[in-house]
Formats: C-alpha cells, structure tokens, sequence
C-alpha cells in the first residue's frame, strides 16, 4: 500500500481494503439462556459517556443492545492510542499510533466476553425495534420502540419501562392487519424522532388500515409519554422514517416517495413537501444535526442524495422554471449509489462531523462517505445566499460522478464472514458513537456485535506528513 | 389601615425626566423594560445596565447605573440616588421607530439572538429590531385600516376595550404566542410565530370562541403557554397540540381578571388578578390534576380548582399588571389602578404549601398573611393625581439584578428603585 499513497487513483480507492484503525467483535453470552436467537430482532446504540483511563490506556464506553424484549449494556475498552486525536504526545508515538491498521480483531470486549449478559431493561411482550439514548435527561435514560410503534423510557436502575406509549395491537383491534401472516414486515413500520433539545418525540406508525399512516407528536418534557397531537398523512401506508432538524422542524419518509416537512407548532398541513418519484422506492432518509440544514435519503436502487433542506423549501415558492401548478423543482447536491445496485436500508449523518454520514445496503455492508471534497469544489461562490445549492445543482460545478464517487466513498464495511446471502440490512443495527469521531457499532443477526474505526485515506495523508 | 403597611424607604431610587432631541407629545402610550446588559463598574461599586423606554412609536435607550452596595448592610435611603446622573443633561434621541404603531410592549431578546428586541403595537402588529438598525427588521402586520373589519377598533365607541393585545414568548425564546381581538365580538385570536428559524413566520393561528379580547399570554416552559381571556377563563394550551386547550382555569368570582403571569423560575407557579382587587397564587399542576379529580365532584361538574393562597389590594385598588420576578420564586409586584407597585412575597405562603395535600386549600387572605407578603408598596411620588393610572408593562423587573424596578409615570418621569423591606426577624423577637 505505501506506494500508492502518494497518488491514489480514485480505483484505488473505490477497491480500497477496509483497514480499521480499531475492529473488535464478540458474541454475547447470556444468563438466560435464549431459543432461536438468530431469529429474534437485534438493535443496537452507544451511550454517550467516555471514560478515559490513560494509566491502561483504555477509553471505556458502552454499547446499548436489544434482542427482542431484552436490553444489554455491553462494556467496551479501547485503546486510547487509537482514539486520541491530538498531538499531545511526541510525534513518533503518534505516528507509531497511526502506523497499525488493525487487520486482526482488537480486545475491546475482552472483558465482557466471558460474562454472561443479563438484561439491564426488559420491554415485556414487545419486540425493541429502536433505542435512542437521552443525553444528560434527569427523567429516563432511554427510549425504546416496539416493532408495533409503542414507545417505552427506560432509567438506569430501573428495570421496567418508567413511561408507556402503549399501541393496541390485539387480535380484536383493527391493527389485527399486522398479526396476520400477510404481510405483517411490511405493515409493522414505525419509527420516532427527537427534537434537537430531546423535548419533543415525533413517532409514526402504520394505520392498520390502508392509505393512512399516522403520526404522533409525543411530549419529552414536562410529561413524558404524553400525546399532544396526531396527524393522519393521507394516501400512505407507511411512514417509515421521521427525523428532526432542530426544535421545531421535521420530516416524515413515507412510502409514496414523499418526504412531509411539519412544524410541531403548526396545524395538521406540511410545511413544504419533497416527492422523488425516480429511482425508486425512498428507504430511509437522516438529516444532520451538526448544520440543521442537510439531509441525505436512500432509495431501493442503491442511490443516495444529498440535500440542502434551505433549497428544498426554496423551490417550493420559486416560480423561475415552471408554471404556477407545476411540481417543484426540488434538485439535490449531490447524487451517490451502492455499487452492484446495492439497495439502501439505513443512513444516519455522524454526529461529530457535518460531511460524514454512512449508509448501510441491503447485503449488510455499511458504507462510509465523507462529502468534504464535494463541499471544497463548490467553496468559491458565497455560501449565505439560500439559493445558492439550486444554482449549483443547475450549472456543471458538480464534480463528474465517477470522480465524485471515488473521492467520497472513504470506506466500507463488509461485515464479517459468516455472512450468508440472506438479507441482512436492517435498520437501527449500525450506529455512530455520539462523541468519539468515527466508531461504529454494528450487530449482525448472528448476534455477533463489532465495534470498528474505519482507517481512511485521510489517515494516510495525515501518515505522509 | 392601621398596620398593614411596613415603612416604604428604598435601598435605592432614581428618577428622571427624560428629554428629547426631537419635540415629542408626551401624552403617548409609555411602556418600559430593562435590557439584560449588565456591565460591572467596580470603582464607583455600580452596575451599569440600560432601560427601554418606548414613548408612542419611538423606542428609547436609557443607560443607568445601579449601586451595588458592596460590602454595607443595606440601609434605607431617603435621598434620591443617581442612577441617571450620566444622561440626565443629555437629550435622547430614538434607538428604534416603530412608525405609525403605538409601542404597547416590549421584550428583550439580549445579544445571543439575531434580533434584540420584540415590540408590540396596540393593535396587535410585532416588530423586531436590531441593534444598528432603526426600524424593524421583521413584522408581523396585523391589518387595521378603516377598510377592514378592524375598523372598530378606530371607531371611537370603545376604542381601548378592542385594541388590546400581548404575547408571551417561550423559554428558550423560540416560539411567540400573540393574542389579539378578532375585531368582530365573540372571538379573540392567538397566533403562534416562530422566533428560531424564519422569526415573524405565522405557524398556527388558533380561534377563542366565546371571548372578545384575550388580554394577557404567558408561557410556562418551552412549550405549554397559557391565554387569559375576558370571560374569565384562563386556557392552557401547548404549542405542539391541536387548536384545543389542554385544560382550563375557570374563575367567575372576584370580579373581571384583568392580568395572570407565570414564574419563569419555578414552571409551576402564576399568580392572577382581579378588578376587585384580589390576588391569587396558583399551582398550574393542582389546577391540572383537578380537572381530572373526581374525588369531590361528579363528572359534569365542573372541577374543583383552588389556589395556593389569595391576597388583596387593600381599598379595592384593582389589579392591572402582575409581574413574576425572574430572579425570585418568591416575589411578585402587582400594580394597581391608582399606580400603585405593592411588592409581595409568597414564601410564607408557599411555606405552608404541599402540593401532594391540597385539603387546606385556599390560604385565604388573612391579616396574618396580608402582613407577612405585603413587603413594600411604592407609590410612585407626588405628581399623580387621583385618576385612573395604572396600566399594563409601565413596571418591569430587571431581569438579573435582584430587586431591581423600573417604572414609568404617565408624565414621563422614568424611576428606577430598590425597595428596602424589613426582615421578618424583626417580628421573631
């Protein structure tokens, strides 16, 4: 590899071995002991406490892990030299950090890995089909979504949920639709989001009934599990993805290929609305919450947009290029695909920075983008102007997409062996540490959790100097 | 009134009549309010911080300096302090215009946020300002010209009864609740507006019915504000709710209320006030819990909601304006129709309070508890006359320095005072 280093050829990259700065993995043991694990639905979470101990050089944080019913904390010791960002130290030391692309397995969970687990929470008769962690909340620590769109809080301490939003699903409701063996993946959808100050929930879920999914804004704050209000989206049947963009603003994935913008003070109408009938079924979509403006979506083809929501909503009004009744032209930044038409099941923007996000395709890889090279080549016009992106999309600034493609895939995640050619893509089983740039957490259905951090070109050039 | 008054000295009190570079008609509408600058000066031990002064359509910056009184005792003072002593001499000329509005009330936004300040006009238009920049940069018009239904409001039957307005701005200062008349009897507006993302963008307007003029809006946390109309009824609404109230306050006795306002320290408590002259102290959780408490009611009934304690404007002074401290959970200013400031405090009250057991429930007004929260009652000075004078925001907290008031006469005269109450050990020995 040192040969290449020094001018890379966007190949190169595309074909890139995955090196990790850091992968460890291990399958969790448990006291109980557990039927058909294979079958039962995984998620996983980090919390966001870290805790440094230069004495052993370990940064030891936690992962947060459900399988079905059953939460798991699973303790999980770095090593610092892997994790420590500035050059405090010598230069050499650092260097010689750098210098070990871990190709073998770390020890991160060496000594949880002979413990056997038991549940820290239990969602009783629920299958745990997404947790968030509640940073710094006096209330609960976090909440939980069943597949059939309740809500539970969970605390430390405590091992039952503290609050309930409980969605009747028996036999005899009309939700009975998802019990059946029909079609119950496709109707048992839901998903929430959260508020930039964690005070607002908003939760969707499938009607039962078609052609309505519902969504509910649920309060975080003063009463938790409180329902404010419920806003039915007509002509869907399932809303699979909500995110918020900051306190008040969010959107709403459903499977007409529309993404709704809601204001959580205004009445039951959208904001503005995006409609992307090309490329696709919309799978998944996630908004940053480092520029409260970008947003990136995933289709069943395997593409993935990128979007300034400022441009989106300013081609609403805009009457430039159409007529008054015409659709919106509503254009991304920037478009990418999954090679081999790997179809997109799950993207989330990194916490930490505002150009990375990864995407996970439907074979279970998980893909890792960094747009800063997209955001340097369209620097030179002045970015205040709202309607600058739409310019840009408009004119040939935009690098051409071989070039783009090479340049921002920085690394991909296979996964591991054992995996067969079933479909393994899920949603909530990848998840970026809120705190520590880069580390991911993954779960496959083998129950095996792996911990990585992706050693990037970037580490190269930062080699070279 | 024997005994119920302690003796009125200030710690501290400054006046000033402010003058004007441009010839101005000083029967305009006033309102006022601090800004939360606060700059220390340690050489003359005094904080520099400055007053918003609106007089008509012009708003005025006016600086002052508050003694600190270091390490001393405090001690009452009858001489007039001088606050205003670096701008006395100096003609004011208007930081901000809003024009052709009549500046009805005002709240600062302070430096973190893109605009400085929020003005309201009596007939319910919001303009915000900008520090440098001397008109508004945004609006909220509300449309008032004698070819709209508003027309009313120009009309000279009941011009002051129509034209009434407030807003309340949430916590984190996000959202802006405003209310306002319909102009049409039998219905007043509350309109939701976005202060974070796009300010002055209407995201909801929702319809009172039944009410001419929802005369006061108040928030208690991010979210959950509460509209106080004139039949009576206090509803609580949540801004992320559908346009229906999440419960409601209703008080048909004690005469027409008339003002609310709710403790920006602690979230729970508000105090109301009447024509007649009673205060109340509220809990908003026992109001909530009752209307769900079937304990002493049928269901149809209506809820059986009390309040913590009750006090009163002694000669029937009714209650025009009451203020929460945003430093205090305790203190609580309430102006009355004759002019008068009556500073009270609600520890003694609250200290008898438990809000798991609400059997007790009203404290009502006794001399006991009349004297123990009634701590100052400022009367504002020789120049008033016997009419009618007091009036919404013409008193304002500061918002940081503890105790502090600014107030505005109907003759200009600015005053800034610190009241100087007796500690209750003097009644222990």
């Amino acid at each position: 590899m040192s040969q290449n280093k020094g001018r890379p050829s966007a190949l190169w990259r595309r074909s890139a071995p995955s090196l990790y700065h850091h992968i460890s993995s291990f399958k969790p043991k448990f006291i109980t002991r557990m039927d058909d694990v294979e079958r039962l639905h995984k998620t996983i979470t980090f919390r966001s406490e870290i805790i440094p101990d230069k004495e052993r050089g370990l940064l030891t944080t936690s992962l947060l892990y459900s399988q079905g019913s059953d939460i798991y904390e699973i303790d999980c010791n770095l090593p610092l030299g892997s994790f420590y960002k500035d050059g405090k130290k010598g230069k050499g030391e650092r260097i010689e950090n750098k210098k070990f692309p871990d190709s073998k397995d770390g020890d991160a969970f060496s000594e949880v890995e002979n413990k056997k687990l038991s549940a820290k929470w239990v969602y009783s008769g629920e299958t745990v089909a997404k947790m968030s962690y509640l940073d710094d909340s006096e209330d609960s620590t976090i909440i939980a979504m069943s597949k059939n769109g309740s809500l539970a809080w969970f605390r430390d301490g405590i091992k039952v949920p503290i609050h309930i939003v409980q969605e009747m699903m028996g036999p005899s409701t009309s939700f009975a639709a998802m019990h059946s063996h029909v079609r119950p993946d496709d109707l048992a959808v839901s998903d929430f989001g959260l508020s930039e100050n964690l005070e607002t929930l908003v939760k969707s879920q499938a009607n039962g009934s078609e052609e309505d999914s519902i969504l509910k804004i649920v309060d975080n704050s003063g009463k938790p599990g409180d329902i404010l209000r419920t806003i039915h989206v007509p002509g869907t049947t399932v809303t699979h993805t909500v995110r918020f963009f900051d306190n008040h603003l969010f959107g709403s994935c459903s499977d007409d290929n529309t993404i709704r913008f809601w204001d959580v003070r205004t009445s039951a109408k959208p904001v503005f609305s995006l409609t992307e009938p090309q490329n696709g079924r919309l799978t998944a979509f996630d908004t940053s919450q480092i520029t409260n403006e970008l947003f990136v979506t995933g289709s069943s083809t395997g593409v993935i947009k990128l979007w300034d929501v400022r441009a989106v909503e300013f081609a609403t009004t805009d009457l430039t290029y159409r007529q008054n009744g015409e659709d919106p032209i509503q254009n991304e930044l920037v478009s990418l695909y999954h090679s081999g038409g790997d179809s997109v099941v799950d993207v989330q923007f990194s916490q930490t920075s505002s150009s990375e996000f990864f995407t996970v395709g439907n074979t279970g890889n998980v893909y890792h983008w960094d747009m800063e090279y997209f955001f340097s080549k369209n620097d030179d016009d002045n970015e205040e102007s709202t309607n600058v992106p739409v310019k840009k999309t408009t004119t040939s600034t935009v690098p051409a997409p071989e070039e783009l493609q090479g340049q921002c895939l920085k690394f991909f995640h296979s996964g591991n062996n054992n995996r067969s050619t079933a479909k393994f893509g899920k949603k909530n089983t990848v998840a970026w540490h809120p705190i520590i740039d880069d580390l991911v957490c993954t779960v496959d259905d083998s129950t095996l959790v792996s911990v990585y951090k992706p050693f990037t070109l970037r580490d190269f050039d930062a080699f070279d100097e | 009134m024997t005994k119920i008054y302690k003796p009125s000295s200030y710690e501290h009190i400054s006046s000033l009549k402010p003058r004007f570079i441009s010839r101005v008609d000083s029967h305009q509408d006033k309102s006022i309010t601090f800004s939360n600058k606060i700059v220390p000066d340690k050489d003359d031990s005094a904080l520099k911080t400055s007053i918003i002064y609106s007089q008509g359509s012009d708003i005025y910056e006016i600086d002052c300096a508050l003694p600190m009184g270091g390490s001393n005792e405090p001690k009452p003072e009858n001489e007039y302090g001088d606050a205003f002593a670096a701008v006395e001499k100096k003609p004011l000329s208007a930081k901000w215009i809003y024009s052709g509005e009549t500046v009805s009330k005002m709240e600062y936004l302070g430096n973190s946020n893109e605009t400085t300040l929020v003005a309201m006009s009596k007939n319910g238009s919001l303009a915000w300002f900008k520090d440098g920049i001397k008109v508004p940069v945004h609006i909220v018009q509300e449309m008032m010209g004698p070819a709209t239904s508003f027309a009313a409001m120009h009309s000279h039957v009941r011009p002051n009864d129509l034209a009434v307005s407030d807003f309340g701005l949430s916590f984190d200062s996000e959202t802006i609740v405003k209310s306002q008349a319909s102009g049409s009897a039998e219905e007043s507006i509350l309109k939701v507006i976005d202060n974070a993302g796009k300010p002055s963008e209407i995201l909801r307007t929702i319809r009172v019915p039944g009410t001419t003029v929802a005369h006061t809006v108040r928030f208690f946390d991010n979210h959950l504000f509460a509209s106080c109309s004139d039949d009576n009824v206090l509803r609580f609404w949540d801004v992320r709710t559908a346009d229906k109230p999440l419960f409601i306050l209703s008080d048909p006795q004690n005469g027409r209320l008339t003002s609310f306002d709710a403790s920006t320290v602690t979230n729970n408590l508000f105090v109301t006030g009447f024509s007649t002259g009673v205060v109340k102290l509220w809990d908003v959780r026992g109001v909530e819990n009752a209307t769900t408490d079937f304990t002493n009611r049928q269901n149809g009934e209506e809820p059986v909601q009390k309040e913590i304690a009750n006090f009163y404007h002694s000669g029937g002074d009714s209650v025009e304006d009451v203020q929460f401290s945003y430093t205090s959970p305790y203190e609580v200013v309430t102006v009355g129709g004759s002019g008068n400031v009556y500073h009270w405090d609600m520890e003694y009250a609250l200290s008898n309070y438990d809000e798991e057991d609400t059997s007790n429930l009203p404290q009502d007004a006794s001399e006991d508890l009349q004297t123990q929260s009634l701590k100052f009652v400022h009367t504002g000075g020789p120049r008033r006359e016997a009419k009618q004078r007091g009036k919404k925001n013409i008193v304002s907290w500061h918002p940081v320095v503890d105790g502090y008031i600014a107030t505005v006469d109907d003759d200009s005269l600015v005053s800034v005072y610190k009241p100087f109450t007796v500690e209750t050990e003097v009644d222990e020995e």
